[in-house]
């Protein structure tokens, strides 16, 4: 886990300096030495570091474990930290960087399964009950296929840049500037990669699920 | 959608194309990948999260303190400095009062039995001389003792 990051460096760019932002501030308690500062940035992003995680991992516990090295690391990188850019920008490409540390690693913690392996057994992973209508809606669709699984394998199978401006900019909602800055890139090569990824993702998902019409 | 939106819009957004057939119809095929993520909900965390990671910090505290050389107190921010300077000084100064207050009380008049001891040192020369007395003194009363 303690193997270098590739390529995202822990560096933040001063590109950005947002004054207003709260959790930057709360960052500068903590490093000089308000632990509650760090506690509440803690409560804050935890949620979204665990489900950050779990794109890559799709197993809570290896998410939950992921998150906490994030946090650990931010404790140790607190009296580094330098306010110049917004705090959930340098949160995700620590968080980035663990993930895909994980991720590369050989003996990488959660199960790998491929297109044709059974859905998975995890009750989280499993479609709700649903009624049937006339006229389903995608998620529905879906969810009376099973294939929500599908959904997340096809995620797994795309190149690790895509999947990561993927995750960024669909699942954590960061904009195309944000994705840019945490991946230290071009807006252009983030809206290059995510194109890149639907049309991946839509070429995988469209033999499986003809209904959602992805073709 | 497509970047244009970010944050909470783009997520109602997402949440209301992939649960409406009729809006969903309206995309572009390409397009629909975008409901993707509305259809691989979050996760809620383990309730005791908070507390498994400040058991693991505390942890982690201990261990990297453990093995932090000493010179990395130059690090520390400045409040912590001047704080661990001012608990030094204070300690430095309670020492040198007690030491200059030593220092300063008069050499104590030996105690009552180090002249008892000094007076009856000759005495105590002939110590074997006493001892024996004692047991020859007796001697002859033991002695009768076992005859009888």
């Amino acid at each position: 886990m303690e193997t270098a990051a590739a390529w995202i460096p822990l560096a933040m760019s001063d590109t950005e300096a947002p004054a207003a932002d709260a959790d930057a501030r709360l960052m500068l308690e903590f490093q000089a030495g308000d632990l509650v500062a760090f506690e509440l940035l803690f409560s804050r992003h935890s949620r979204a570091i665990v489900n950050f995680a779990y794109r890559f991992v799709r197993n809570r516990e290896v998410a939950e474990e992921l998150a906490q090295e994030v946090f650990i690391k931010v404790y140790d990188a607190g009296r580094n930290y330098r306010a110049e850019a917004k705090f959930t920008t340098w949160l995700y490409r620590i968080a980035t960087n663990v993930c895909l540390n994980e991720i590369r690693r050989p003996q990488f913690r959660a199960p790998h399964q491929s297109l044709d392996t059974p859905a998975s057994d995890d009750p989280d992973d499993r479609p709700p009950e649903i009624e049937d209508t006339a006229r389903p809606s995608p998620e529905k669709q879906l969810e009376r296929r099973g294939l929500r699984d599908l959904l997340k394998r096809a995620l797994d199978a795309l190149p690790e840049k895509q999947r990561v401006a993927f995750i960024l900019n669909k699942y954590q909602e960061l904009s195309y500037a944000e994705t840019a800055e945490v991946m230290r890139t071009s807006e252009k090569a983030v809206k290059s990669l995510i194109h890149r990824a639907k049309e991946a993702l839509a070429e995988r998902l469209a033999a499986l699920v003809p209904e959602l019409g992805l073709k | 959608m497509n970047g244009r939106l970010a944050g909470e819009e783009a997520r109602t957004v997402r949440l209301h194309l992939a649960a409406c057939s009729s809006c969903a119809a309206a995309l572009a095929p390409a397009d629909r990948v975008e409901l993707l993520p509305a259809l691989d909900p979050d996760i809620e965390p383990s309730p005791d999260l908070g507390a498994r990671f400040r058991t693991r910090l505390q942890e982690h505290r201990e261990q990297r303190d453990a093995r932090r050389p000493w010179w990395t107190v130059l690090a520390w921010p400045l409040p912590r400095q001047l704080a661990a300077a001012a608990a030094l000084a204070a300690f430095l100064a309670f020492g040198l009062y007690v030491g200059l207050k030593r220092e300063n009380t008069p050499a104590t008049a030996p105690g009552a039995s180090e002249i008892t001891i000094a007076e009856n040192l000759p005495l105590l020369q002939d110590l074997k001389v006493i001892e024996n007395l004692d047991l020859l003194e007796d001697f002859d009363a033991i002695e009768n003792l076992s005859v009888q």
